[in-house]
Formats: structure tokens, sequence, C-alpha cells
């Protein structure tokens, strides 16, 4: 890729890039290795690009690509790896560490964190795109390569999920959510 | 009833508080990791194409000494013909193990190699619980012979771009059509719409029970509901569910009180359910994996002959395509009260075949959509199609989209 590129577009976009990716994979270094590997892919592809939506859109599906292709490969050997057990895989990826910046916040809002996780991929990815990331209905439709009714209907289910997580969790004695490391940096 | 401690627009409120994450890394330290991950990417494939290339060596240098202790064996006595097929079978295994790897070896390079305007594909894939065993085929629809002591539940289910609703029917044992409606709820919450690339759906979030008679269902939503803003599909999904269900008629409430506020239709009290809409039909497909399902038009046409014609027109929308094929061709159309014929074009080609009963099938739901109860095929070229006897009166089917 020009150097000119990488960093036209590292100005504009590289942290909501990353953070993106880091609320999909909830990992820090997981997030770091796919933002990287989003310009990899940029560095391919830039030259094709015919601006048929707008750069940052293109950015941000590349972005989910990425991160799909990495939960599709984690399912992959994970899936080679414990065919014969029933192990909780939820439980597994809710031990991931909660990062300072909700660490420091109030009770709901480090259990809406965690809620979020248990949504599906595609809610998840609305959610995030809608409510963290600030886009529109029609950007995120663009980002997602879906219809507007598709984004709209899968936010509403995606809030009712969450809604119903947060009931579920509030209903329980004691803390909502288990404790959960704090993550170091 | 326990109330909910919060309300959504609270939950969206709290989503936006979510903090902002950043890459502490700067510019110079993520431009290094980009180059080393380059790097280790080369090297991978550098370690591929060299692991493939001694593969192929080893598996050559395997056949050819196969082939050559055959032809030695072959020169000597019979009795150790079966040392000759056991090196055969090594040489088959070698390759097969080639196969596989050099599979493997394809497919790492293929992930390395894909970019962002092949990424479409990979939308497509995008973990489907069900992929590669799901249904491959046409879904038929179910007959009124079918039903001698079962009743069909069909369900109007949003395309997975919620474009258009695909009706999908269910056949269930019990023929007892009083308690339809229940069963119909039932369904709903049982369905996974996705095995058939369709969109998760039901169940909705409303209250559906028997209205003021057997004919009229009715509907109550709770303040807010987020189908009253959706409102064109949820009520052509309802249409579409409800007219296969004996119901013409939908009334309203929320919140106990007679009438719902939708953002486009606006204020409704109740809402008839038209007998015979006058569209056409297509095909709908999301992918290889998934059954090729008919789905009605959106667009309404005057005259039969029109719809007839439309059903061999290229959609304009993803997934969808023509049910009825070009070569497909019909001279004259008569219809005399509830029996249309639809006299074929002579010498036209015709198989028995699953894209000639998807053809047919597409013709007979047009036909039952402009209130035709029977339909004539003349001078089709074969006598069966499927199930479907074309020397005969077809009665329309009661349901399409037949899944088990």
């Amino acid at each position: 890729m020009i150097n000119s590129v990488f960093h036209d577009l590292y100005e504009k976009y590289h942290q909501e890039i990353y953070q993106f990716i880091y609320y999909m994979t909830r990992n820090r270094e997981t997030a770091e290795d796919l933002v990287q590997e989003v310009y990899i892919r940029i560095m391919k592809a830039y030259e094709r690009f015919e601006g048929k939506s707008s750069e940052k859109t293109w950015m941000y599906s590349i972005a989910r690509n990425v991160t799909i292709d990495h939960f599709r490969k984690q399912k992959g050997w994970k899936d080679k790896l414990f065919t014969n057990f029933d192990w909780d895989r939820q439980a597994i990826e809710d031990s991931q560490p909660i990062p300072e910046e909700v660490a420091i916040l109030n009770d709901d809002i480090q259990a809406l964190y965690q809620c979020l996780n248990r949504c599906t991929t595609n809610q998840r990815s609305v959610i995030i795109l809608r409510y963290i990331q600030g886009m529109s209905i029609t950007e995120t439709a663009a980002i997602l390569n879906w219809s507007e009714s598709k984004v709209k209907t899968t936010q509403h289910r995606a809030l009712k999920v969450i809604k119903k997580l947060m009931d579920d969790s509030s209903g329980k004695e004691g803390h909502r959510f288990e404790k959960i490391p704090l993550e170091r940096k | 009833m326990k109330r909910s401690r919060w309300n959504e627009s609270e939950i969206e409120d709290m989503l936006r508080e979510l903090p902002k994450v950043k890459d502490h890394r700067n510019k110079a330290e993520v431009m290094a990791g980009i180059y080393r991950k380059k790097k280790k990417k080369r090297s991978l494939q550098l370690l591929a194409g060299v692991a493939s290339l001694c593969l192929m060596i080893v598996v050559a240098s395997v056949l050819m000494i196969g082939k050559g202790r055959e032809v030695s064996q072959e020169k000597s006595d019979g009795s150790r013909k079966l040392s000759v097929s056991e090196s055969k079978e090594s040489a088959d295994y070698g390759a097969k193990s080639n196969e596989s790897s050099s599979g493997d070896i394809q497919e790492s390079q293929t992930l390395t190699g894909k970019h962002a305007e092949t990424e479409a594909k990979d939308e497509e894939m995008e973990i489907e619980p069900f992929s590669g065993v799901q249904e491959k085929t046409f879904a038929p629809a179910i007959y009124d012979d079918e039903l001698k002591n079962a009743s069909a539940i069909t369900l109007g289910i949003p395309d997975d771009q919620m474009n258009i609703v695909v009706p999908i029917s269910i056949k269930q044992e019990s023929s007892d059509e009083s308690d339809q409606l229940n069963r119909m709820v039932t369904q709903m919450s049982q369905i996974d719409e996705e095995r058939y690339g369709l969109s998760d759906y039901f169940p909705l979030d409303v209250t559906i029970s028997e209205g003021i008679d057997k004919t009229t269902a009715h509907i109550e939503f709770k303040k807010d509901s987020p189908l009253l803003d959706e409102d064109d599909l949820f009520l052509s999904s309802m249409e579409e569910t409800l007219s296969y269900n004996n119901i013409t008629k939908m009334t309203f409430a929320t919140d106990g009180k007679q009438g719902a506020m939708f953002s486009h239709a606006g204020f409704l009290k109740q809402l008839e359910i038209p007998e015979h809409k006058h569209r056409t039909y297509l095909l709908y497909q999301k992918n290889q994996s998934s059954p090729r399902l008919l789905v009605p038009s959106t667009v309404q046409y005057h005259g039969f002959a029109e719809a007839l014609q439309a059903g061999k027109r290229q959609s304009e929308l993803k997934r969808v395509s023509p049910a009825i094929p070009k070569d497909l061709v019909w001279e004259r159309i008569k219809s005399k009260g509830s029996h249309v014929t639809i006299q074929l074009a002579e010498n036209m080609d015709m198989e028995n075949s699953e894209r000639s009963l998807e053809a047919l099938e597409a013709i007979l739901f047009i036909a039952k959509d402009f209130g035709y109860e029977t339909v004539k095929f003349e001078h089709a070229p074969i006598e069966k199609v499927g199930h479907l006897n074309l020397t005969r009166d077809i009665k329309v089917p009661r349901a399409p989209n037949q899944i088990k």
C-alpha cells in the first residue's frame, strides 16, 4: 500500500475501526491484530475500490468481514479440539477481561457490556454500529450489505434480547454478573 | 406480571454511554505490526508452497515406484499380486492425502489472498448453523388430496433481506380446523426460519387470538411495539400467514384499547385480507444450501396473462429469480368461471423435472391468486410432471413450499 493511503486512512478511521473490532471481539490483542489485517486487505483491494460506497463504509465492511473470518477460524479449531466435550462456549468467551474503560463505570453499564456478548454476531454488529459507533440506519445497512428493514428489525430484536438479559440478571440475588477480572493494559 | 426494570430507550441510552476504546499504539507501531504480519504471511505462503512441492515429489515418486512394481510383477508369477494391490493402495492413499493437504494449502492461500471485493461471499457463508445439511431442492406445494387426515399451517416469513414475504407450509397430523389459529401461533414459535434461508422473524411480540368470529384474528400490541414502526413488513407477513389459515380479517388493539397506530398505515382498528391478490410467483433461494421457494411478487397485475408473463421476468430483488422459464410458451389462455385452460405451444419441450414442477406450480399459484380453482394445460408434451397429471384438470394447490 502506498504509505500516503495508510496515513490518510489511519488518521481518519483508525481509532473507530479499532473500537468497532474491539467491541466485536472484546479482546485488545485480537483487535490490534485484526485492525492490521484490515489494512492488509485494503492494500490488496485499494486499486479496485470503485467508490460505489464511501471510503468509511468500505473500511467498516472489511473490518466486519475480517472479524467474521476470525470467529470462523476460531470456531473451526475449537470444534476440532472439543468435538466430544460439552463445553459451555459462552462461559469461555465471558471470561474475557473487562476493559478498564468499562470497569470504572456503574454496575448497570458493566452488566450491559456483558449482555452485549450474549447477542448473536449480527445483533452485536448492529448494536455496536448504531449505538457505539453512532452510525445511521442507512450507513449500517451499507456496511452490512443489508436492507434498512433488516437493520431495523435486527436492532429491535437485539434491544429486546439485551433488555431481557438485563431483567434476568437483576432478578438474581447478589451480583447480577459474576465478577470478572479487570484487564491490565 | 413482573415489570421490567428498564425500558428500551433506557437501554439505548446506556449503550450510547459505553466508553470509547482506543488503540494505544502509535501510527509507527501499527505500521510495523502490519509489516510483521505481512512478512509472516509471506513466510507461511512460501512454506505452504514448499510443502506442497515436497508432497507432489513424494506422491509422484510413490506412484512411479508403484507403477514400476506393477510392471515387474506382471512379468513375474501371479502369486505376488497381493503386494501389488498393497502398493496401489498406498499410492492411492498418498494421492488422497496429497489432495487434502493441497486443499488445506489452497484454503490458507485463499484466506490470506482474499480481499475486500470478494467479501460478499463471506456474508453468504456467515455463521450459518445449518449450512451444508439443509434441503437444497425445490419445496413442492401441499394439495387438498394430501390433507384427508391432516391440515396445513402456512407462515409468511420475510426473506433474508426482509424485502419480500415467503410463505412456508407445514403439514400437521391434526385435521381439526377449529384449532387452526392456536396451532398457527404455536408453529410461529417453533419454526427455524434461517434453516430455509429466511429471516428469524417469529415469534412476534404480539398476542394473536380468535376475534369476533372464526374468520377474524385479533392482534394485541404492546405500546411502543417495534412492529408498529415496521408495519409494512408486519402487515404483509400477517396477511400472507392468515390468508392461508382461513382468516379474512384482522382486528387490532394496543394495551387493551381498540386500534393500533401504525407508522405507515396510520391508525387502524381492522384490516380486511383480500382473498385474491393478483400477483405473480417467483423463486427465492438464499444460497446453494437452502431450498428453492416460490414467493409472490410485491406488485399486482391486472390480468392473469400479464401475471403469467411477469413470472418469466428477472427480478431486481436479490436472490429472487424467475419461476417460469422463457422456453415455456403458451399460445392461448381461456377461462370459464373458476376454470382456466392454458394452451401450451405445440412442439414445446418439457421434462419431468424439478424445474418443470417449479414452473407449473408457479402457474398454479398465479391462477389461485386470480381466483381460479382448476387449471388445464393443453398440448402438454408429457403426461406427468412430478405428481401433476397434465392430461387432466389440476386443482390449484392448498399452500406453497412444504417443509418438513
